[in-house]
């Protein structure tokens, strides 16, 4: 098995793999939340946080991205547990960027403040829609009124916040969009994250998709919503800094832009995905295995749910008696993809042109010893002419009809 | 063998009524085939055949039975291979016809018997199937006795259990007649099959109606008058066994190093080069092709293993015709003629599977015999070669007579899909008091289109179609041509009625612009007769495309995405600045329903 090496990674996601209700659209991993299961799952992901940290070098951490499934579920007081046992592990200066993601559904002021006490200083809130027809369709468990109660009551204590809407929602209208945006704007959210509703294999969103029970807007419509909220962003002040993502100056999202520079990350969790520079690996999306793996001197998790029922002793006398898990292979908690060079310099690619700055020719020369403008001079000089992008200062970067057609914009990186 | 005791016949059956199962049970109960480990359905070769249900070469065995050579001979049952089964036929004197105990007779089932009485056949019926719960034999009897067969003389049986297999095995020695004794006589075989052995070179099934051939005996096919020298000689059982010699009334086959099928024809007469016969077994046809489309590879380096595949095809295949061809929209590849849709569905999916390639396929095309003003007369089965209007004075295409059978409900339906077809209305005449015969006079051009399925479909499967060459008409055919961003793509153009141009060239251009994506620019899709564009779509410009959420869990997936959408772009073909997926090719192919 490759060894993973982070020499260099600034940056760690940690994936909370519990939500309460599963959303139709999304295929992030997680799972029911339990009391037992979340117990089992820290002493797992502490044990995990170890291993890797000893796969590191330099132990400086710059962002904390704390996501899910849905974190505004953990109790404050873990929240803080977790992050000093972090901070026990590695360097995190005061400047870090330590990010949240929250649920309307499931956080309260009290909650609020104790997050920012626990040392979270962003968070990344779920709005989605501010129509109440809309987000019950996406399954979300808020509703229009609680999303702005929670928006302001987040603007009252958060200097560093994001704030998520998706559009191109299934019979929604230009106006209703319009309606979301404007709605946003009045908070004027420092970062706003924007997406299409895109359908993912196995989700309920995608099985409906298959039968013909959904219908996504037509693409013009899609366009168009896009283009709407690029004005109206752009009139409030916002910078459109990448593909998705707005914010006021200063509030780029220093977690995510890390991955779009192309920088190591460290990912813990089950159905978290890392990358430490020239390999990429995921976690199994399975939490009992993630738990079997990381206690391998207590019992399975199958057992203790048995345990649980049957209602025998202390976990404690048990423990005495208890054999040692059967944990010989390292390898399969995790699967492990390690690039070639050509996988490596697509994924530069079109990272790097997903943000304004775009792709440096130079530093894609540092990084590969390649000359970027002599591999893909044709393919260039094409997506010039098509105004799909623009050449300036030694770097290209997408016009905005680059960014809605990026795709066929990145294309043209991929080597064979 | 002596001739008295040897009996040669063949199974017909309805699809799906057991003709496999009960040849499979006729081997095991014989001692034929005493290997457990055979695959169910010996008989049908390939594994295509297995898929689909249907045979496609024929095959023969010699069964072993109580001092009888029992030569049974497995025919294709398919109309796009009506030639060669008629020649199985006439190989034979007998014929169990299989009826399935639930079903009853089928519109097949009497195709069948017309068949086997033109062939003076004896027919052995047997009421097949008779485990299941729901068979009804009686009303099977009834049914024989409606259509003038005795149901006394019927067996019932169940291939599957192996229910009265001896009884049909003893019926066939009493009933079938013993061959013609004609040892004395100069030796006429009767090819009814041939295959390709890389070794051996052709290998031909034969039936020898009089005298005998041997190894070193000097043949000669009476077509071509070509001559060689016997290898060997045998029968197979159903591996091929060597023989000294086979005699008249025998059923075996012949190996005499020819090295290409073309050479050695189903339906020819071998004869001995010292003693020929004074005259030919009657009834030879050289099969000619009469459905040709274009098969182009994907990818152009593909070219040679194209070329390679198809020889290796044309070996073993001699109603299969292939030249070089070179489209601008497709580039080089192959013109290829087919007996009909399903030979060419046949032979494009062995290329595709047992020669991986990838191909697109243009519509199938019928030949046309065009009569310039000059006089000058030519043929073209290639629309996109068709000369400018203004030189051509007529323009004549095949037609052919159509039957029909179906059971009388569906009438209405089928008579209105083959009057949509240009079809013109021969006859219409009742089986029995719910089935019926629709005869119609079509162009051939008709049938190979979407027909057989639309027909399949409105009839819910019931109806069966044959159909036979008439020869050639003329009709007000003009060159419906396809305008891709302006440009004509030569491999998209078809030959359609004139009064159907319109309705036609609007429905492509429909259909097309659902299969062919949107570019970053509008592409107008045109079709047009003699420069005059009839029809118009524009595809939109594509507005949007992007995977617009990408953080540290999606990257690799992203890029695996974007991966398979450029292998997706390759796979099409790229004319001028458009791409055209494969499928484009074969829209053509599907009629509207509501056209």
């Amino acid at each position: 098995m490759h060894n993973l090496n982070f020499e260099t990674a600034n940056a760690i996601y940690l994936h909370f793999p519990f939500c309460s209700s599963k959303c139709p659209y999304c295929d992030f991993y997680s799972t029911k939340y339990t009391k037992l299961g979340v117990d089992q799952f820290w002493a797992a992901l502490f044990m995990e946080l170890k291993e890797l940290s000893r796969t590191t070098k330099n132990n400086l951490v710059q962002t904390i991205y704390i996501g899910g499934g849905t974190p505004s579920l953990i109790e404050p007081v873990f929240v803080a547990e977790l992050l000093q046992k972090i901070k026990y592990r590695f360097k995190v200066p005061p400047t870090a960027e330590i990010t949240m993601e929250v649920n309307p559904a499931s956080v309260t002021e009290e909650k609020i403040i104790k997050l920012k006490r626990a040392g979270i200083n962003r968070l990344s809130v779920g709005i989605q829609s501010f129509n109440d027809q809309h987000l019950s369709f996406l399954g979300r468990r808020s509703n229009a009124e609680n999303n702005k109660k929670i928006l302001s009551l987040i603007d009252n204590y958060f200097d560093n916040y994001s704030a998520d809407l998706i559009f191109a929602l299934p019979n929604q209208s230009l106006n209703e969009f319009e309606q979301d945006l404007e709605e946003m704007l009045k908070f004027s959210p420092p970062h706003i994250s924007l997406y299409n509703l895109e359908l993912h294999e196995n989700t309920p969103f995608y099985e409906q998709y298959k039968k013909g029970n959904l219908k996504l807007p037509a693409e013009e419509l899609d366009a168009d919503m896009y283009e709407l909220a690029l004005e109206k962003l752009n009139t409030a002040g916002y910078r459109h800094y990448e593909i998705s993502n707005f914010c006021q100056p200063g509030y780029r999202a220093r977690h995510n832009y890390l991955y779009w520079l192309y920088q190591p990350y460290l990912a813990l969790g089950p159905g978290a995905s890392g990358f430490d520079g020239s390999c990429r690996y995921q976690n199994f999306r399975d939490l009992e295995k993630y738990i079997d793996y990381y206690n391998p001197e207590r019992f399975t998790f199958a057992e203790i749910m048995d345990l649980k029922k049957k209602n025998k002793k202390s976990f404690s006398e048990l423990l005495k008696n208890k054999k040692k898990l059967d944990v010989n292979n390292k390898a399969k908690i995790r699967k492990i993809n390690c690039l070639t060079a050509e996988e490596k310099m697509a994924e530069y690619s079109f990272l790097a042109l997903r943000t304004d700055n775009g792709l440096f020719y130079h530093k894609f020369y540092q990084k590969f010893k390649r000359d970027f403008k002599t591999i893909y001079k044709a393919e260039i000089e094409e997506l010039i002419k098509n105004k799909l992008i623009i050449e300036a200062n030694g770097r290209i970067h997408l016009t905005t009809r680059g960014r809605e057609l990026a795709n066929e914009v990145f294309l043209k990186f991929l080597l064979d | 063998m002596q001739t008295d005791k040897i009996r040669n016949f063949c199974i017909i059956a309805h699809i799906d009524h057991g003709k496999s199962t009960l040849a499979d049970r006729m081997l095991e109960y014989t001692g034929t085939i005493t290997d457990r480990k055979m695959q169910e359905q010996v008989l049908d070769k390939m594994d295509l055949e297995r898929e689909r249900g249907i045979t496609i070469k024929a095959q023969a065995v010699s069964i072993e039975y109580q001092g009888y050579e029992l030569n049974l001979i497995d025919t294709p049952g398919h109309v796009d291979f009506a030639y060669e089964v008629s020649r199985s036929l006439a190989a034979c004197e007998g014929a169990i016809l299989v009826i399935d105990a639930a079903q009853g007779v089928e519109a097949q089932t009497m195709a069948n018997i017309y068949l086997a009485l033109e062939h003076d056949l004896e027919i052995i019926p047997v009421i097949n199937k008779i485990d299941l719960p729901s068979a009804n034999p009686q009303r099977v009897k009834e049914q024989l006795l409606d259509i003038g067969i005795d149901p006394d003389e019927a067996i019932l049986a169940s291939a599957k259990n192996g229910t009265n297999i001896d009884q049909i095995l003893d019926a066939i020695i009493e009933r079938v007649p013993a061959p013609y004794n004609g040892i004395n006589q100069p030796l006429r075989a009767l090819v009814f099959d041939t295959l390709y052995d890389s070794y051996q070179g052709v290998i031909a099934y034969v039936r020898v109606m009089e005298g005998s051939v041997k190894k070193g005996d000097k043949i000669l096919l009476m077509s071509n008058q070509k001559s060689y020298e016997v290898d060997e000689v045998g029968f197979f059982s159903p591996a091929m066994q060597k023989k000294d010699k086979l005699t008249s009334g025998e059923v075996g086959y012949i190996i005499s190093g020819i090295k290409d099928v073309r050479n050695c024809r189903v339906g020819d007469t071998i004869t001995l080069k010292n003693n020929p016969a004074q005259k030919a077994l009657p009834g030879y046809q050289k099969v000619q092709p009469m459905v040709f489309s274009g098969l182009y590879p994907t990818d152009n380096a593909d070219y040679e293993i194209l070329k390679e595949a198809l020889e290796k095809l044309q070996l073993n295949d001699a109603s299969f015709t292939f030249e070089p061809e070179t489209s601008e929209a497709l580039g080089f590849g192959f013109r290829c003629g087919f007996l009909g849709l399903l030979h060419m569905e046949v032979i494009q999916e062995r290329l595709e599977r047992e020669y991986d390639l990838d191909l697109v396929i243009t519509a199938p095309s019928v030949e046309y015999q065009i009569i310039k003003k000059n006089g000058e007369e030519v043929k073209i089965e290639n629309p996109a070669a068709f000369p400018d209007p203004s030189e051509i004075d007529k323009i004549k295409e095949p037609f052919v007579t159509a039957e029909i059978h179906l059971p009388e409900e569906y009438v209405g339906q089928a008579m209105e899909l083959c009057q949509d077809n240009r079809g013109d209305f021969k006859d219409m005449q009742y089986i029995d008091q719910d089935r019926v015969t629709l005869k119609y006079e079509m162009p051939l051009s008709e049938i190979i289109t979407d027909f057989f399925n639309q027909l399949k479909s409105k009839t819910r499967g019931y109806a069966t179609l044959d159909y036979e060459l008439e020869g050639y008409k003329a009709s007000n055919l003009v060159k419906l041509d396809i305008l891709v961003n302006k440009e004509v793509v030569d491999a998209l153009s078809t030959i359609v009625h004139d009064d159907h141009s319109y309705q036609q060239g609007n429905a492509l251009v429909r259909r097309l612009k659902e299969v062919i994506p949107r570019h970053m620019f509008k592409v107008p899709i045109q079709a047009a007769v003699g420069g005059k564009i009839i029809a118009r779509v524009n595809i939109p410009a594509m507005r949007k495309n992007v995977l617009q959420k990408c953080y540290g869990g999606d990257v690799s997936r992203k890029r695996k995405l974007l991966e398979k959408q450029k292998e997706g772009k390759k796979r099409m073909k790229q004319v001028g600045s458009v791409e055209i997926p494969q499928e484009a090719f074969m829209t053509v192919l599907e009629r509207d329903e509501n056209a």
